[in-house]
């Protein structure tokens, strides 16, 4: 495993500012029209699929992560929520609940993140939902643009998950571009269902009102266009936090709004010895090594969160945390090579308790385990 | 600005031929053919995961839709308009080819094989 976060989370930058200007629609781009799926009637177990531990890799552009897990676990009985820290340059979410969007009860998703100061949330609806030969295959659009703009789709073929999401190109014959691919395998389902009993999970009921759809006057509108082309919502300021710029953002479902999830701030002690060393910090549901401080891979598939810290910085806050017992294991990169092992610095994994709706703190001081 | 100009340079015979993508992620099958002097990308067969597409003649899909030669590589007919690439291809053999798929300028880069 091998992650250059700092490069991943500048393209997903890239990759969400842009993707509306990309498909260069026919001017002007009024909004499309959205056929959602009621799931009154079929695609209300899209939850139920979607929630686990899920490991296996992940393809974003050119970067390829052989190991990558999302960590989908219930909020409330009708949201289901999945984020990716990447560590000081920010992170990406992708959550997935019930709502009425325009007279309809069905799924949406809300996807963002905030990277480089730049807050952005992007809405996606349902539209398309088929099971055949063991496999349940779900579609959802820009909730503004549609498809034309750009959409995402999941596969869940017995315990795998297949999940792409498309900007699609001029042309109606053209195939769309592909620039994200998960696949991955459900693991340790137990920490799902955990929140599903504390949560009354799956519910059909709204968690989100979005009946009157968007309030336009807050969709973000790309320099030199003239008119909104996605369902996104964007702010930008250097000394903002998420609260801040959610607000500042426009967005209709903020942070704020989100129950059941803490925040758990990790100060770390460098000491002379891991001074200038990239951190890779992890959050895991087993120790991540022995009882003397060494590493053991034999649990790596344990791992929920996986953020990096570039040298010198020192500490580190993660947002929407799913309640639960977790280890927090903190490695010093001393060898440069980009992955925990052999060469680098580490600690005994401690292990912390993260209560729903709190904000935690833990201080990790003893990284002088040499591996 | 991205300027393209007609086929000079190369040859598109080096092109044609059916191609497989070497990639770990999904299943692709493309056919590069010359249609009335223009050279088109006809997906046979793809398969990521979530879309699954067999060539179907009353619902042909292309991966790109005529190229135009520019600084040693062959790049979308699109980009004429858009001035973006949206894909380039470049012989790296007569049998291999690099294949970049762009998002605003972002690539995604893979391997495709001569299929004989």
């Amino acid at each position: 495993m091998k992650l250059r976060l700092l490069s991943f989370l500048c393209i997903c930058l890239a990759l969400t500012l842009s993707m509306s200007c990309d498909t260069n629609p026919p001017d002007p781009a009024p909004s499309a029209e959205i056929n959602p799926v009621n799931i009154n009637e079929k695609g209300f177990e899209f939850l139920d699929h979607m929630q686990g531990h899920w490991v296996g890799m992940n393809q974003v552009l050119s970067w390829n992560w052989d190991w990558f897990a999302f960590d989908y676990r219930p909020i409330s009985s009708s949201h289901v929520f999945g984020i990716f820290e990447g560590g000081a340059m920010g992170n990406l979410l992708t959550s997935f609940f019930v709502t009425d969007f325009k007279g309809t009860r069905t799924i949406m998703a809300r996807n963002g993140g905030l990277l480089s100061s730049i807050y952005r949330t992007s809405y996606f609806v349902l539209d398309s939902v088929r099971s055949e030969n063991g496999e349940d295959y779900y579609r959802l659009v820009d909730a503004f643009g549609g498809a034309a703009i750009m959409y995402m789709e999941l596969n869940f073929k017995g315990d795998s998950l297949y999940f792409n999401a498309y900007t699609s190109r001029l042309g109606e014959n053209t195939l769309p571009t592909r620039h994200m691919t998960f696949k991955g395998k459900k693991e340790h389902l137990y920490l799902a269902n955990t929140a599903a009993t504390a949560t009354g999970f799956p519910e059909n009921t709204p968690a989100w009102d979005f009946s009157q759809g968007f309030n336009e006057d807050f969709l973000y509108i790309i320099p030199n266009e003239t008119a909104p082309k996605s369902a996104s919502f964007l702010a930008q300021n250097t000394n903002g936090d998420v609260y801040q710029l959610a607000n500042e953002s426009g967005d209709p479902f903020k942070i704020q709004d989100h129950p059941y999830v803490s925040t758990l701030q990790i100060d770390i002690d460098r000491n002379p010895d891991i001074q200038d060393a990239n951190l890779f910090i992890y959050l895991s549901d087993l120790s991540l090594t022995d009882n003397t401080g060494i590493f053991d891979m034999n649990n790596f598939n344990n791992v929920l969160h996986f953020p990096e810290l570039g040298t010198s910085l020192e500490t580190f806050t993660f947002t929407y945390l799913h309640p639960g017992t977790y280890y927090v294991t903190v490695i010093a990169d001393k060898s440069r090579d980009g992955i925990p092992g052999a060469g680098d610095i580490t600690h005994v994994s401690q292990q912390i308790e993260i209560t729903p709706a709190n904000n935690h703190q833990i201080s990790i001081t003893d990284i002088t385990v040499q591996n | 600005m991205l300027i393209l100009t007609a086929c000079g340079g190369a040859s598109d015979d080096v092109l044609l031929g059916t191609w497989q993508a070497q990639d770990k992620y999904y299943t692709g099958l493309y056919q590069i053919i010359d249609q009335d002097g223009e050279l088109f990308g006809k997906v046979l067969y793809y398969d990521d995961g979530t879309t699954l597409y067999e060539f179907d003649i009353a619902k042909p899909k292309y991966i790109f839709e005529g190229l135009a030669y520019y600084k040693g590589v062959f790049v979308d007919a699109e980009a004429r308009t858009t001035h973006k690439p949206s894909i380039t291809l470049k012989v790296l053999h007569p049998d291999t080819l690099e294949v970049k798929l762009f998002v605003n300028y972002q690539p995604s880069t893979e391997i495709w094989v001569r299929k004989k």
